[in-house]
Parts: C-alpha cells; structure tokens; sequence
C-alpha cells in the first residue's frame, strides 16, 4: 500500500513537470515563430513601401518615357490589387523569397498609394524594369509606372516606319534586353506580335485606318492576350501588354476619373482667367470630355474609350494655338 | 506511525510540487522578458524605418510634385505652381474630391509677396491680400518640409497675355518624420 502511494508521488510530479514543460516549450516556440513571421512579415512590408516611395522618382515627370532597373538582393515577388471607386487606388505587397526560392514565404503588408498608378506583373525576380509614360487624351493626367522583369520578343514591327520605330525605341526603354524579330526569340520570352497572326503569347491588333483621326497606325487598338481583349489609346498600350487585364482596366477607370477632375478644374480655371480678358473657346470640348470621362470610368467601354480618345486630342492643338493656355 | 510517515512524505511532496510551480513561472516571466525585449528591439527599428520612410515620401514628393497636373503651370515648367489651379484645389468642393488622394498629411503653398513674414501670421486664401493656400490639412501634420517654387497665373495687358509669376513655397507635412 506504501509502495503503492510512493509510486503516484513520484509519477504525479513528472507528470506535473512533463505537462507545464511541454506547455512552456510550446509557448517558446510559438512565441518565436510569431516573432519570426512578424520580422519577416516588415521586411517585407518596407520593400512595399520603399517600392512606393522610389516609384516618385522613377516617373516621367514632363519627359516622353524614362525607364530604369531595380536590383533587389533576393529575388522578390509583387502582388498588387487595385480599386477604381473614384479616384482609387493601388495597393502592393512584397515578398522576398528565400535563398532556394521556395514558397515558404508570406506577403507582407499591402502598401496604398492613391496618386500613383502602378501596373506590374506577378513574376518573382532578382531585377524589375521599371518604365514611365504620361498618359492624356487632351491634357497630361499622370504619369504610369509599369514594373516587369519578364523577356519580351516584339514581332511584326517595322524599323523603317517613323511611328513603329518610335515604338521600338519606347519597348527598349522597358527593357534593355527587348529582342526584335520572331528569328530572335528564345524559349522563354514572351512573344508579341503587331499586327501579325503565328505563335504569339499577346497581340495588338491596331484600329487606324487613313480615314480615322489617327497620327500613326499603332494610336489605338486592342491587346489580346489570355483569351480576352483590351482597348488602348496613346500610351496606354504599354500597360495594356505589360499588365494583367483586371490591373489595367482599373488604372484606366482610374485616370479616366481623374480626367473628369482636371477637366473641372480646367473648367474652373477657364472662368478665371475670363475675368482677367483671357479667353477660351475649349468650354464645350472640355465638359464633353469630363462628362464622358465619367461614365467610362464608372463602366469603362472599349468602342467608347476609343471614340473619346479620337474625339478630344485636337484639344491638345487647340490650347497651344489659343490666347491663354490652359495647359500646354 | 504509518500516518505519521504519508504525512511527511504527502507534505515534501506538497513542497516538491510548489518548488516546481515556482520554477516553472519564474521561466514563463523568463521568456515573457525575453520576448519583450525582442519585440521592443524590433518594434524600434521599425518605427525608425517607418520615420525614415515617411521622410523619404515628403522629401520626393517636394521634387515631384509641382508637376503634376493639379498644381503644373500652363507652360509645364519645372518647379512652377498654377495660382488659378490653387484657387479652384482650395474650394470646399474640390477639397473633398482630393480628400484621400494625397499621401502626405498636409500641403500648404505660401507666397511670398510684401505680406510675407516668418513671424507674421500667413492670411489665409481665399482673401485680400491672402498669402497662404491650404490644399490640404489632414490634422495629423507635425512637421513640414518645404521648397521654392514659382507661383504663376496668366494675365493679359493691352491684348498681350502673359504670366504674372510672384515667389511661393510648397510645403508638405507629415506625422512625427523628426522624432
């Protein structure tokens, strides 16, 4: 019986030390792995944000296109989403990968950034290309910001057309490795094709015709890629290869809601400048152009982008040749 | 004598129990202090990044933004604000429009005209002889950085137009980026 009772004494106590060290150890444990994700989780959340802090420097501010390259130590991947109610927003995330480049890794937090309008891919790598045009119908509304790091084989367009050659000259600011002509292509590179059917992973299809009111046969268009079809104006065919179909139609309703902003303001400033003896006749013009710019970007329409775009950018002439400039 | 004995031997092991109960929450507080230390530690070296990072954003935003279509001049001369564009960017209206636009806690332009002094209080626009546009006023603004620019608005003299152009300084605020 005293054996007995020995024996429950003994075993109660380890049972009582087994129990609260296990319980103690799962805590440190745990404790460290939380600390663990949270220290990963901000630096990954400051590569977001310094992503969107260098973003202000990297854009065309008044130049035609300005592109650059970052060098990340570790191979990074960004995720982004976006929301088009009113002025909107971009919102990214980064994840640095580790040194195998398993998935073991987690996002870190999503960084907003209202002014900006932000289209990457969601491709991991060591080196992002980062390319800015000014996107506008009449008048300049913001700079794009495009980061990819992905190859791109161009195919169908010809060196020797004044227009297309500016497009080349614009495709290798997005990448200095840009490679021309379907005999160049490699394995891995994504192929685009101008106008031209065969293998291709996106294509541009333009719209101009010598009837319409285009400058050059590239001016307007559609992209199709993945099985669905986007429209383009001016610039904005580069985000409209570059970027994922949900990020570009966003963006665009985006700066289509912006438009609508800057027209008023224009509108606003009309009336000012009309008190002081500067006149100009781009009232009408400009509230059709803010009015339209609305509606697209509340329920963005292909034909209808496309018709606005052809419509209004005689504007731009317009204003240069006017008394009082609004914006050029 | 036997209830004497599982007496003893019940209280040391009472005692065994209680020495260990001590132990283990002297290494629970142990790993608690720890754990805290850590976080303190890493939670310093974020609000420092955090600071810095909001400082990097005001100070590209001062290089920036004078471009951008709501302040640019007609002409799209670098560092040159639209005073007409100000005036419409400071109505109730437009305020609200741009309310979660900007990404920095305050925007304030000055002239700097015969009414500017640093210990004069600005007037505020609009208003005669108003030398102080506030685009923007979060609340929240603490510190604020700011940079020359030329304030513009175009004026016609006898059928001739032009721009009438004073000195002006952007400033843009954002929370604590001094501590």
């Amino acid at each position: 019986m005293i054996k007995n009772k020995k024996g429950m004494e003994f075993s109660f106590v380890w049972l009582f030390a087994i129990l609260a060290g296990t319980a103690i150890l799962f805590l440190a444990i745990y404790g460290a792995i939380s600390v663990g994700k949270g220290m990963s989780n901000s630096q990954n959340t400051l590569v977001a944000k310094e992503l969107t802090v260098i973003s202000d420097s990297l854009q065309a501010g008044g130049a035609a296109a300005t592109g650059s390259v970052i060098h990340f130590p570790r191979e990074i991947e960004i995720y982004q989403e976006c929301s088009s109610d009113s002025f909107g927003y971009n919102e990214i995330s980064t994840k640095v990968l580790n040194k195998k480049g398993k998935d073991f890794e987690f996002f870190g937090e999503l960084i907003k950034t209202a002014n900006k309008y932000i289209y990457s891919s969601d491709v991991a790598s060591r080196e992002f290309y980062t390319v800015s045009y000014p996107i506008g119908f009449a008048f300049e509304i913001a700079d794009v910001l495009i980061l990819d790091s992905q190859t791109y084989c161009y195919i169908g367009l010809d060196e020797e057309d004044y227009f297309q050659k500016g497009i080349i000259s614009d495709l290798t600011i997005v990448q200095k490795k840009a490679l021309f002509g379907a005999s160049n292509c490699t394995e891995d590179s994504v192929r685009v094709c101008f106008g031209v059917g065969g293998k291709c992973d996106i294509t541009v299809r333009p719209l101009c015709s010598d009837s319409s009111n285009c400058d050059s046969e590239y001016e307007v268009g559609y992209v199709e890629k993945e099985g669905s079809s986007v429209a383009y104006v001016g610039n904005l065919l580069y985000p409209a290869i570059f970027s994922p179909k949900e990020i570009y139609e966003c963006n665009t309703k985006r700066l289509l809601y912006r438009q609508f902003v800057l027209s008023n303001i224009y509108l606003e400033k009309i009336n000012r400048i009309g008190s002081r003896g500067c006149n100009s006749a781009l009232s009408s013009s400009l509230g059709l152009l803010g009015g339209e710019s609305f509606r697209l970007s509340m329920d963005l329409d292909n034909r209808d982008l496309i018709n606005l775009y052809l419509q209004t950018k005689s504007l731009g002439e317009d204003d240069l040749h006017a008394e009082c400039h609004l914006w050029s | 004598m036997l209830s004497v004995i599982y007496g003893l031997k019940s209280k040391r092991a009472q005692f065994k129990i209680q020495q260990m109960a001590f132990m283990m929450v002297f290494v629970v507080i142990f790993f608690v202090l720890v754990g805290m230390f850590v976080l303190q530690m890493n939670l310093g070296g974020m609000k420092a990044s955090a600071r810095e990072k909001e400082r990097d954003q005001v100070m590209s935003a001062l290089s920036s933004w004078s471009e951008l279509s709501e302040f640019s001049c007609s002409d799209n001369s670098i560092y040159c604000i639209d005073e007409d564009k100000l005036n419409v960017l400071i109505s109730s209206e437009y305020s609200r429009f741009y309310e979660n636009f900007w990404p920095v806690d305050s925007i304030t332009v000055y002239k700097i005209n015969e009414d500017w002094s640093s210990d004069k209080k600005p007037i505020l626009c609009p208003g005669q002889n108003c030398n102080m546009y506030r685009v923007y006023d979060s609340g929240k603004g603490t510190s604020e950085y700011g940079t020359y620019v030329s304030i513009c608005k175009t004026s016609v003299i006898s059928g001739v137009a032009y721009d009438d152009c004073e000195l002006g300084l952007l400033s843009i605020g954002a929370k604590n980026i001094k501590d």
